[in-house]
């Protein structure tokens, strides 16, 4: 089990350091996908990446709570398990595959590097294994893909690569940020397949991060909706599709360009997501929220809705939520 | 008259050689051919390397074609230089895709709007011109006070509606937009594609709208052309060729895209990667990838047939499925 429990975070600025990630807490099984989801700015990704303590080296500092994995806390972790476990137990896979590939190492390399650094293989086994994860995710010739160095891959495969690095060390957990942002339609189609093959398989436990509806509707098991440095809205994949709770989460499932109708002008949100240190002191999303009034100037409870799992951070729920009699 | 006509345009890159020593040419764009009426909205939809931006680049002259003809309100601008081609320009402005790279951090947003008007415009002073610019601004969505601020001051979506206030500064006929909310998120996207209908309806502009996304497309086109490997493979009304496509390559984009709802999950069998990049060296470009291909697809020119929905195929889809 991968829990966040209470996790605050803060980034660096030019008046000293602000909070970003606020009292965050989300738990992750073995086999289960959960989406973490919301626009730029909203603090999902440095969340995920405090799973790994990646981030530190930036400035970004854990200001209260923590993460724990299977009960071991992670900030009380050494270096040397620290490295055991990035890449270990969990990996990640990133949004850029133009970039988080090394240009001057050949794929083989690459891949090979990870093994023997997580498993006690000798280098032809590591080779052997290096072949057949490279088979584990689509890509043909793998003998011949050894020898390639990124440059010469498209985009797709370039992921297929990261994918299979990430599953080098057969990890219990992925995390994985934005993984077919930068792809191609159809190259997205086939990288969600994949994944949905390998968690099945393997029975890995997946954080996606990402802000699209889309790969949330395709992959997630249980959805985290994030606004402004905290959790807004939680639930299962179905529940958040059918009665989203949340002012937030219901506008950003409207604006999606392939929900509106054609010819009308498309619902939008009003504003942008305020930046870390300029937050409302009530409820963050209150300033673009159509039913906002002077309630909201107070903070509000993470559960301040619930029914069943599924919470809000909402004191105006009743308002907005679809009756749970009617079908989605 | 259209007002804008472009015919046969073809432009081939040299691929770097020197890494393997042979000298390798790729056919970026290839017989492409399309018109757009005043206030209308034609969208070229392709994935990476399909040639969608390349053909916006020539269409805009930043690109000179091999060959080909574009016509802009009935005078040919292929071949046009220095000061008459100059002129033509203030009919059609572009609008980026990074609103991070497109506009000069040195710049203030006055001078940002206001350069094209200083070019097109010299007859309007200082004090006019900033006029002008405000005006601009408002219809945009901007407040005057974006006036004296640097790019760095605003946000993606309002970079963006500086990007696009300075394409209409100059009062073109014709837009391109080359991926103009990809960088944005959805939220923004919704306010920028609002602001674009907007326009387009208050000043009867056209667009040349080049996008990956099909959601954002069925969103704004009235006219939808297909790329694929440098050539449009299927063109016609944005509905029809949603609801009805013929190119076995727009079902395979239209079925790629991501479920709306979790319960629409289907099971599908993963290729291997390198059949989904493959483009066929002669013959129809998609045949290996389709899962129609016959014998006749191997000699097929790629020629499109068909008027108001033209398609390039020699086993187009049944319409009634």
């Amino acid at each position: 089990m991968l829990e966040i429990e209470h996790l605050s975070l803060s980034i660096p600025s030019a008046s000293g350091s602000v909070t970003a990630v606020s009292d965050v807490t989300l738990s992750l099984e073995p086999g289960r996908t959960l989406g973490l989801v919301g626009e730029s700015g909203c603090g999902k990704s440095i969340t995920a990446q405090a799973v790994l303590r990646l981030g530190e080296h930036q400035g970004i500092e854990r200001t209260g709570g923590t993460v724990k994995l299977d009960g071991q806390d992670i900030f009380a972790m050494q270096e040397r398990e620290l490295r055991a476990l990035r890449g270990g137990r969990v990996s990640m896979i990133f949004q850029e595959p133009m970039t988080a590939l090394n240009p001057v190492f050949s794929i083989g390399a690459q891949i090979a590097e990870v093994i023997r650094l997580h498993l006690d293989l000798t280098k032809h086994a590591a080779r052997e294994r290096t072949v057949s994860l490279l088979t584990d995710v689509g890509l043909q010739q793998p003998e011949k893909l050894l020898k390639q160095y990124p440059g010469s891959l498209s985009g797709g495969m370039r992921q297929r690569v990261l994918i299979a690095m990430a599953m080098a060390a057969d990890p219990d957990y992925i995390i994985a940020d934005e993984p077919t942002t930068a792809l191609d339609v159809s190259v997205q189609a086939r990288i969600i397949d994949l994944l949905r093959k390998l968690q099945r398989e393997k029975s890995l436990g997946m954080l996606l991060v990402t802000h699209d509806f889309g790969l949330i509707a395709e992959l997630a098991d249980d959805v985290a909706v994030m606004y402004a440095g905290h959790i807004v809205e939680y639930g299962s994949v179905e529940a958040i599709f059918d009665h989203p709770a949340h002012p937030y989460t219901r506008a950003l499932m409207d604006c999606r360009p392939e929900v509106a109708s054609r010819g009308t002008s498309m619902p939008a949100i009003p504003g942008q997501v305020p930046a870390p240190g300029a937050w409302p002191a009530g409820c963050r999303f209150a300033p673009r929220c159509s039913l906002a009034d002077t309630a909201c100037g107070r903070p509000v409870e993470a559960e301040a809705w619930h029914h069943g799992g599924h919470w809000a951070r909402c004191i105006h729920v009743t308002k907005s939520i679809k009756p749970f009699g009617e079908a989605g | 008259m259209s007002l804008l006509r472009v015919k046969g345009l073809c432009k081939c890159f040299h691929a770097d050689a020197s890494w393997s020593g042979k000298d390798h040419i790729i056919r970026a764009v290839d017989d492409v051919s399309f018109e757009i009426e005043e206030g209308e909205t034609l969208a070229i939809v392709g994935e990476s390397g399909s040639g969608k931006s390349t053909t916006a680049r020539i269409v805009m002259r930043l690109l000179a074609a091999d060959t080909g003809r574009i016509v802009l309100m009935g005078e040919d601008i292929t071949h046009l230089k220095g000061r008459r081609m100059r002129n033509m320009r203030k009919h059609m402005q572009m609008v980026f895709q990074d609103p991070f790279a497109s506009l000069n951090p040195r710049m203030r947003t006055v001078e940002t709007v206001g350069e094209g008007l200083r070019v097109h415009a010299p007859e309007l002073n200082a004090r006019q011109r900033r006029e002008k610019v405000v005006e601009i601004l408002v219809q945009c969505g901007m407040s005057p006070e974006a006036l004296s601020r640097y790019p760095h001051q605003f946000s993606g979506g309002q970079r963006q509606r500086i990007g696009i206030a300075r394409a209409l500064a100059v009062s073109p006929g014709l837009l391109v937009l080359d991926e103009p909310v990809s960088a944005l998120d959805v939220s923004v996207q919704a306010q920028i594609l609002n602001l674009l209908g907007k326009l387009q309806n208050e000043q009867k502009l056209a667009y040349l709208f080049i996008s990956h996304d099909l959601s954002v497309i069925k969103q704004v086109a009235d006219r939808v052309a297909v790329m694929f490997a440098g050539r449009i493979v299927e063109q016609g009304n944005a509905e029809t060729v949603y609801a009805r496509p013929k190119h076995p390559y727009t079902r395979a984009l239209l079925d790629a895209r991501p479920v709306e709802h979790p319960s629409q999950r289907k099971k599908q069998t993963d290729t291997a990667a390198r059949i989904e990049e493959t483009v066929a060296e002669s013959g129809c470009a998609f045949r290996l990838r389709c899962p129609y291909a016959q014998k006749d697809c191997e000699t097929f020119d790629g020629a499109l047939s068909g008027d108001e929905h033209a398609f390039a195929c020699l086993h187009p889809l049944n319409t009634k499925n």
